[in-house]
């Protein structure tokens, strides 16, 4: 069974709402998680302390990611997980606001497999969700990533 | 007339060329040379020493050269160091600053020579002096501009990174709220709007009016900052690829409707395709914006080529604008009418100025009410390039 959670990594509790709003009234083909830092986004997906349980907290087809966070940045959370043997299979897209070039290169640097902007009208908002949500969680193939199965 | 034969060489006597030296040497102004005893009396002097030093010659001949030089360099015993120096590496080179007449100081470049007879015998000195002061001006001058460029160079580097941060914050920091404001305002209409009356729903309806205007107020406003920092280069552009891209855009966003004729051929430019792309979509747009309710707008796009220069007319038939408008509808954030008639955050024509300036263009309009506008700017022709690789379509994918 291919896995349909996406962890959304986001402090900004109406980025929240909206992304939540969205995946609820398209009824969008994932199911949400939020980690609100850096150090719970690494806590989340190491499966450390309530983590642990993968029933509740399933590892994700995707990471959403945002950059600018409280504690361990996008930058940090991103360099971490890609160096993780097959936990860094895991797709990351960038989520933020910044268009800056030097942002989009050092992500792509650091192993993001997609940067996008963040838009400020939220029908904008709702197609790039169901494109999202639609090419990582239905169409892309996913990785492996049980440690005991290669 | 045949010239009359050389004097044979053997002919010149010692006397001859002295005689011709000392005319040459008694005429340079451009250099005082002048002769000093082994003691440092002067000897001999030329018009050029006169003309720098002030002296005449029956005031100076006599005497101690040390005279030439500021008082505390006398105190030194400066004067009696040189020549003894120059007596003993045969010739010495100086440059500092000596006295004139008139007490005044000048900057000088100045060589002694010592002269000895067949013996190896002292008999003198040859000093030959240069009035540096104004060479000696100009190059303090240079060095002092020179500083004061690259202090500005450092400003200016610390006053765009300023800015180029503060565009960071502006479309990072001030769009998460506004993006919070419209979801939520948008979710209130979605979810509540049962619940709200027709006045209710208004109210909200303004909140994500205004929250949409912010936003491309802040599109807008970075684009016009992005303008005026960035690195421009140009390059050759061809204006019908461009104006048919800024059609697409155009109708696009306001629907295949919109009647927009465009006469070709239209011509190469040079230019930055990026920058010209947006520039044409700002006219274009508001070329369709500005017509009397009711009437559909119709924009005609030609140009022509004058001076080595294309220029592209953007033509409607609209409401027009009265020539004392003329310069100030390109300045940002000037508006001729309200936002509840014509839509807009009045920067679209700035960016248009500043985007034809970087390119070293020019914009301007021809109007009056009611007669339609027709906008027009202007870009150095295409240069012919040696070869066709440089050629690159506006922004192709």
């Amino acid at each position: 069974m291919a896995a349909n959670t996406v962890l959304l990594v986001e402090d900004n509790p109406s980025d929240v709402f909206i992304v939540q709003r969205t995946f609820q009234k398209l009824q969008l083909p994932g199911s949400l998680q939020v980690a609100a830092d850096g150090d719970e986004a690494v806590a989340y997906l190491s499966g450390s302390g309530r983590y642990a349980d993968r029933e509740r907290y399933p590892l994700p087809a995707l990471v959403l990611l945002d950059l600018k966070l409280p504690r361990r940045s996008g930058f940090e959370v991103l360099e971490w997980l890609k160096a993780q043997p097959i936990l860094g299979r895991v797709p990351v897209v960038v989520f933020t606001s910044s268009r800056q070039p030097s942002d989009i290169n050092r992500a792509y640097d650091h192993g993001a497999n997609s940067y996008l902007v963040k838009t400020v009208n939220p029908r904008d908002s709702e197609d790039l969700g169901r494109i999202l949500c639609h090419y990582w969680v239905k169409c892309n193939q996913q990785p492996d990533l049980d440690p005991l199965a290669s | 007339m045949s010239d009359p034969p050389p004097r044979p060489f053997a002919a010149i006597t010692v006397e001859d060329l002295e005689r011709t030296y000392q005319r040459m040497i008694s005429g340079v102004k451009e250099y005082a040379i002048f002769m000093l005893d082994p003691k440092g009396h002067v000897t001999s002097w030329n018009a050029g020493a006169e003309r720098i030093k002030g002296y005449r010659s029956d005031e100076i001949l006599g005497k101690h050269f040390s005279v030439f030089y500021p008082v505390e360099d006398q105190k030194s015993g400066k004067p009696a160091a040189e020549l003894e120096r120059a007596a003993r590496q045969g010739a010495l080179e100086d440059e500092d600053w000596r006295v004139r007449k008139d007490g005044s100081l000048f900057w000088a470049n100045v060589i002694i020579t010592a002269v000895r007879d067949d013996n190896g015998e002292l008999i003198g000195f040859t000093k030959v002096t240069r009035d540096l002061t104004s060479r000696r001006e100009m190059e303090q001058q240079l060095r002092t501009r020179a500083q004061e460029l690259e202090r500005q160079k450092v400003q200016l580097q610390e006053s765009n990174e300023a800015m180029e941060a503060f565009t960071y914050s502006i479309s990072h920091d001030l769009r998460a709220p506004l993006r919070g404001m419209w979801g939520y305002a948008s979710a209130l209409l979605e979810d509540y709007s049962n619940t709200l009356d027709s006045t209710g729903r208004q109210y909200v309806q303004s909140i994500v009016d205004g929250a949409a205007r912010m936003d491309a107020l802040i599109e807008d406003l970075l684009a016009y900052s992005r303008l005026t920092q960035a690195q421009i280069t140009v390059g050759p552009v061809s204006l019908s690829h461009v104006v048919a891209k800024a059609v697409d855009q155009i109708r696009e966003r306001n629907g295949e409707s919109a009647n927009i004729q465009v006469i070709e051929p239209l011509g190469e430019v040079e230019a930055h395709a990026p920058t010209l792309l947006q520039v044409i979509v700002n006219l274009l747009s508001n070329a369709l914006k500005f017509v009397t309710p009711g009437s559909a707008a119709s924009v005609r796009v030609h140009s022509e080529i004058s001076n080595q220069n294309v220029r592209l007319w953007v033509e409607d038939q609209g409401i027009g604008i009265a020539p004392e408008h003329h310069q100030r509808i390109f300045q940002p954030f000037e508006r001729l009418h309200g936002i509840e008639s014509y839509p807009g955050t009045g920067i679209g024509l700035a960016i248009v100025r500043k985007g034809v300036e970087r390119m070293h263009g020019r914009v301007g309009l021809e109007s009056a009410p009611g007669q339609g506008a027709r906008f027009w700017f202007e870009l150095p022709q295409r240069r012919s390039h040696g070869n066709g690789s440089q050629y690159r379509l506006a922004g192709g994918r």
